[in-house]
């Protein structure tokens, strides 16, 4: 599995994270963002499964727009996704698409388990970098 | 002076140059000073940013950034871009997620020494009436579709309609509370959706309610005609189009990151992503947002009448003793066209306000018979520890800034060194001290905009006042704090 660090960033949030493969980092970029928004805890309760298909027109988009819609299932739907139980990358004829399924339970509006809202998942200076050890991406939540 | 290997030029003490250089349209110019420039902008990429703004195709003149600037995504906040609407583009990153967040502040009759004791007691109320927070939601009842569409369409005007606000509000409130051509088929159902529940919730991060007092007037005519007076208690609310918003701006990015190929710009950062402004992609995203801006000024007329009628209710007086009046409404996350003399000629511009708040001047056709003689007020919170301010637009602003001055303080912590700043503290206390009695959902909220995660308003609203930009009326001083 990868890993995740808050860096500095002024107004609102961002975390670098670092994974060997690009599934890690799809997987350990949804850590980060449930890391930021609430309390991370491998015992919650799921009781129900989400499945999440989408494609885009490179993998960078594909990342954040997959990070906007587990932020919109918190959000919009209060369905706190905490397990990924399988995630796959592919390309198709439009670009680059995402299977997933996702463990979720639904929780209040103002449940303790949140400490933060995202509004948004930015796409400002989104790169997937390849390092000695893997693939780099920092994305800067907007909070 | 060079910031981060970025030569600055010094135009005067309070206005500072990037020369063009690689792939900007225009020179980029910053509002601020030596002593902000080396407290301040030495530590994020505010001024990267600044230099990636003057890349947008059609951007007139300069990329500008006001004095309250730091780094943002995409554009930095505090920043403003006018773009040809010929040859120009139109920027959701130019805008921001939080689409029309602002500014709105109503005054009474009440001076603050006549309500001293009352506070605890009003601060309660205000909190128990407005909801705030993560998901807020229910100030109103549920919305139909047809109600919402109705609100996108007929911003603060559908508040009044419904008895939620009054005339005299829609004459003080920038565009009269209501972007024209609005077309709610621009949005998606998912922004639909998120607007449903939110009307009249303040949300979270750093957007308050707050009670004020006049504590100095700078302007004696100005602030005449904004109806104010030393000890004065205001009410200030800072929100903007919550969920609807920023969902507009997610789905509009996503759209233009499919016609990249169409439009061929290469832009240095993926969040400054636009399309022509007459494009059918940018006429749609500019409809989309006049939805989410019109929602946002009737989620502050909503709250600004929740607000009316906790104070009487706290008080327990009438509509009469408490004169409640909005002295006026601005929007701070904007892109507006409109016209502005441009090497001599008057073209029409789009012009992208990302923290940043209109400064138009005396005369002006867009603003207010009541403000004719004296010029926009221009309202500009601080932190909510020390102080915050009302000036007016002036001339030299629509010479230089396209009509825009500063929005705010500006952080100059992030929310993670604020936590560590606070940690250990007990920062109600320390805002008890200061005179300010807080309420919030969290004590995260609080540290992260405790008043040392910001720069002095002073600082900021000083160089906008000695640059002619926006000039100072009156200073206000926070007592009662409400946020999310």
């Amino acid at each position: 599995m990868g890993e995740f660090r808050l860096v500095e960033h002024t107004a609102d949030i961002s975390v670098e994270v670092n994974a060997h493969t690009l599934q890690d980092l799809f997987i350990t970029s949804a850590e980060a963002y449930y890391n930021v928004v609430g309390t991370f805890n491998d015992d919650l309760h799921l009781d129900e499964e989400l499945e999440v298909n989408l494609t885009s027109t490179n993998i960078e988009y594909l990342l954040i727009e997959f990070l906007g819609e587990i932020n919109y299932q918190l959000n919009v739907k209060h369905n706190f996704c905490g397990k990924i139980f399988s995630l796959n990358l592919g390309e198709n004829n439009n670009g680059v698409f995402l299977d997933c399924r996702l463990g979720s339970r639904k929780i209040e509006a103002e449940s303790d388990i949140l400490k933060e809202e995202i509004k948004a998942v930015t796409y400002h200076n989104i790169n997937i970098g390849k390092t000695d050890n893997g693939l780099k991406v920092t994305i800067v939540f907007d909070i | 002076m060079k910031i981060k290997g970025i030569e600055l030029e010094k135009v005067h003490d309070y206005l500072w140059e990037i020369p063009k250089h690689g792939g900007m349209n225009v020179p980029g110019r910053i509002y601020t000073s030596k002593k902000m420039i080396e407290e301040t902008l030495q530590n994020d990429e505010a001024i990267k940013q600044v230099i990636n703004v003057a890349h947008l195709p059609g951007i007139q003149k300069y990329s500008l950034a006001m004095p309250d600037i730091h780094w943002g995504y995409g554009f930095p906040i505090g920043g403003v871009a006018a773009t040809d609407i010929n040859e120009g583009v139109i920027s959701p990153g130019g805008v921001g997620y939080d689409i029309n967040c602002g500014v709105r502040i109503a005054s009474t009759s009440l001076k603050f020494e006549e309500i001293k004791n009352r506070i605890p007691k009003i601060l309660e109320t205000l909190f128990k009436k407005v909801p705030t927070g993560v998901g807020s939601s229910g100030a109103i009842h549920k919305l139909t579709t047809k109600e919402l569409k109705n609100i996108l369409v007929k911003g603060s005007h559908w508040a009044v309609e419904n008895g939620l606000g009054t005339e005299g509000d829609i004459e003080q409130t920038e565009e009269s509370g209501q972007m024209k051509d609005a077309d709610t088929s621009t949005l998606s159902g998912r922004a639909l959706e998120r607007g449903m529940d939110q009307a009249g919730t303040l949300g979270s991060g750093n957007h308050f309610l707050e009670l004020d007092v006049v504590e100095e007037i700078y302007d004696n005519t100005s602030a005449e005609a904004m109806g104010l007076f030393n000890g004065q208690v205001l009410v200030m609310i800072h929100t903007g189009s919550r969920g609807l918003g920023y969902q507009v701006c997610d789905d509009y990015l996503k759209i233009l990151h499919n016609t990249e190929k169409k439009f061929g710009f290469n832009l240095p950062d993926k969040q400054l992503t636009c399309a022509p402004i007459n494009s059918e992609e940018g006429q749609n995203y500019l409809s989309a947002m006049k939805c989410a801006a019109n929602f946002a000024w009737n989620n502050r007329q909503v709250i600004m009448f929740i607000s009316k009628k906790a104070l009487m209710e706290s008080l327990n007086i009438s509509e009469t003793e408490l004169n409640f009046k909005l002295i006026y409404d601005v929007c701070h996350n904007i892109a507006k066209i409109e016209e502005h003399n441009i090497d001599g000629k008057i073209k029409k511009v789009c012009v992208h306000r990302k923290g940043a708040t209109r400064a138009f001047p005396p005369k002006n056709n867009n603003i207010p018979d009541k403000y004719k003689k004296i010029g926009q007020p221009v309202l500009i919170p601080g932190d909510m520890g020390r102080y915050s301010y009302i000036a007016v637009g002036s001339d030299k602003a629509m010479e230089e800034t396209f009509g825009s001055s500063c929005h705010g303080a500006g952080r100059l912590q992030s929310r993670h060194q604020a936590l560590k700043t606070g940690k250990g503290r007990n920062l109600i206390d320390e805002l008890k001290k200061r005179g300010v009695l807080i309420m919030a959902k969290g004590n995260k909220t609080i540290a992260e905009e405790m008043p040392f995660a910001y720069k002095d308003v002073s600082d900021v609203v000083n160089v906008m006042h000695n640059s002619g930009i926006s000039l100072k009326v009156a200073k206000l001083k926070p007592f009662a704090v409400i946020k999310g």
